[in-house]
């Protein structure tokens, strides 16, 4: 099996993987006008302001738009079709959108707009294919998966 | 008088042969594109000076000078060599439009060749096994295919946010074969109906095979000129009365503020503030169908129907068919005459501007509009017979 992509954090986003490192979901928060974004960039995309900072979220939301990919279009993943790609919208940041794959979801169909989720954390192999390492043993970066809690 | 500084008008297009399959050399089909423009314009190889391409940088096109080597032309007052972040091939008219108006130069050349090598994102990849800037975001989760997932979810986001339903989508695809059946440039020319839709194979559910375009190997090419000129050449003139970008806040396929409809409502409002008609005077609408979703958001974001009342609007289907009171993608788009990656909604609104389309011929048309990509890529134009 090919090897699925690790993230490489770089200097704007090492501090979001050293939160997900220690089971904390960050989105970047902007000082200057107050909103949120993601994935974190070297300055506010909303007002243009330096130095947005993470901030850490509860780590639920809701499932703002998903679909179940049945055709591989990465070689890695040839073998985990059918399988969830979502954002989700986190509850105490609505504005942010933040993809993942959805857990705990039959990959029959896509999981609904509105759907609760909660955060959980898998060393970086993908699509739910969690092996029996612990966050942060893996290959050194822990990637936030959601998980469905509701219906 | 245009919203330009100075009146630019479509003087000819040109196409090569388009292809479902085959290797093709690009300069071969880049060439007879633009020798066909230039033909049907009625301009030899002198009286262009300039160039304007757009491109994926895949190979998939010759550069603005290697056509000017390809075709002989003396000299480039103005070029361009556009990537792929734009609004499709439509950017490089775009460009060659506001270039013409500014007085940069006279007579532009416009292309966009590709090949299904190049145009056939859905293909299998095997990506670097380390993600590193955008990708990181997006590679860990098998997210890949380009904007394939995105178009995904705004289709599944479209429906759950705004109403209709997931036929909304198949009537596009049916309304594409219905015009391709009359179009014999078009690669798929077999009539569909929703039930064939509904039975193609999910790529990413929601999204169906039939919501994306058809990857072809071929060139489209469009030689602008100011309108003044384009009254001595062969052709009626087509003057290009507005364009408009539009990216959106935030701007990003997946991130940006608006999900749904991305850069098309702020790029139709500059649109319609310049032209000199508006939405009601649109007598045939050109718009990109990479996937149906974005034909949809053109519609309702360039005021042809309100925002979320396409279902009701399309009538199922007949209000945007032949015969029907606002005909669509009357080439059959890239959904049916084969993904030319927008350059040819333009070629094809002109088309039907100067009333030569035969069967598919939208009587007495006067005023088009064309739209390209979606997105922090939204880019359109309207043109009006002269
Ligand atoms: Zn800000």
């Amino acid at each position: 099996m090919t090897a699925r992509p690790r993230p490489v954090p770089d200097a704007v986003s090492a501090a979001y993987w050293a939160g997900a490192d220690r089971g904390a979901l960050t989105v970047a928060h902007c000082d200057a006008c107050g909103r949120a974004h993601h994935p974190p960039e070297p300055a506010c995309p909303r007002c243009g302001a330096d130095g947005p900072r993470p901030r850490v979220v509860s780590g639920r939301g809701t499932v703002f738009a998903a679909c179940v990919v049945r055709q591989a279009f990465d070689a890695a993943f040839a073998d985990a079709v059918p399988y969830h790609l979502a954002l989700v919208a986190p509850d105490d940041a609505p504005e942010v959108r933040i993809l993942t794959n959805l857990l705990g979801a039959d990959p029959a169909e896509p999981v609904a707009v509105g759907t609760p989720v909660a955060v959980e954390f898998e060393p970086a192999t993908g699509v739910g294919a969690r092996v029996d390492a612990r966050v942060g043993e893996g290959d050194g970066v822990a990637l936030p998966q959601f998980r469905v809690v509701g219906p | 008088m245009s919203g330009l500084t100075r009146d630019v008008a479509v003087a000819g297009v040109g196409y090569s042969t388009v292809a479902r399959s085959g290797d093709f050399d690009v300069r071969t089909l880049t060439r007879a594109a633009c020798t066909a423009a230039m033909a049907d314009a009625g301009v030899g190889p002198a009286a262009v000076d300039g160039i304007v391409e757009y491109q994926f940088g895949q190979g998939d096109a010759p550069s603005a000078v290697g056509a000017q080597r390809l075709l002989g032309i003396p000299d480039l007052a103005m070029f361009n060599d556009l990537m792929g972040t734009g609004p499709s091939g439509l950017a490089s008219a775009l460009d060659a439009a506001m270039a013409i108006a500014a007085g940069v130069c006279e007579t532009v050349l416009v292309y966009r060749c590709i090949t299904r090598a190049s145009g056939h994102t859905g293909a299998v990849r095997t990506g670097p096994p380390e993600a590193r800037g955008a990708l990181q975001f997006a590679a860990p989760y098998g997210y890949g295919g380009g904007i394939i997932p995105a178009m995904s979810m705004k289709k599944q986001r479209r429906v759950a946010e705004l109403g209709g339903s997931y036929a909304d989508y198949g009537r596009i695809a049916v309304n594409a074969r219905r015009w391709a059946a009359l179009n014999e440039r078009a690669v798929l020319r077999d009539p569909l109906t929703l039930d064939d839709y509904f039975a193609a194979r999910p790529v990413a559910d929601p999204l169906l095979l039939l919501d994306c375009d058809y990857p072809v190997n071929g060139a489209c090419a469009v030689l602008l000129t100011s309108a003044e000129r384009a009254r001595d050449l062969r052709q009626v003139p087509v003057v290009v009365d507005a364009l408009a970008y539009g990216t959106g806040a935030g701007a990003d396929w997946l991130y940006g503020d608006d999900f749904l409809f991305g850069g098309t409502i702020p790029c139709a409002r500059r649109l319609w503030a310049q032209a000199s008609v508006g939405p009601a005077d649109v007598d045939v609408a050109e718009l990109y169908d990479g996937f149906t979703h974005i034909t949809i958001s053109w519609i309702e974001a360039l005021g042809l129907c309100g925002i979320g009342e396409f279902h009701d609007w399309v009538d199922d289907g007949d209000r945007i068919g032949p015969g029907g009171a606002l005909p669509v993608n009357t080439s059959g788009g890239q959904l049916a005459e084969g993904r030319l990656h927008g350059l040819a909604f333009l070629a094809e609104a002109v088309q039907q501007l100067r009333g030569e389309c035969g069967a598919r011929q939208v009587p007495d048309a006067r005023v088009a509009v064309v739209a390209n990509a979606h997105g922090p890529q939204s880019g359109a134009m309207v043109l009006v017979r002269d």
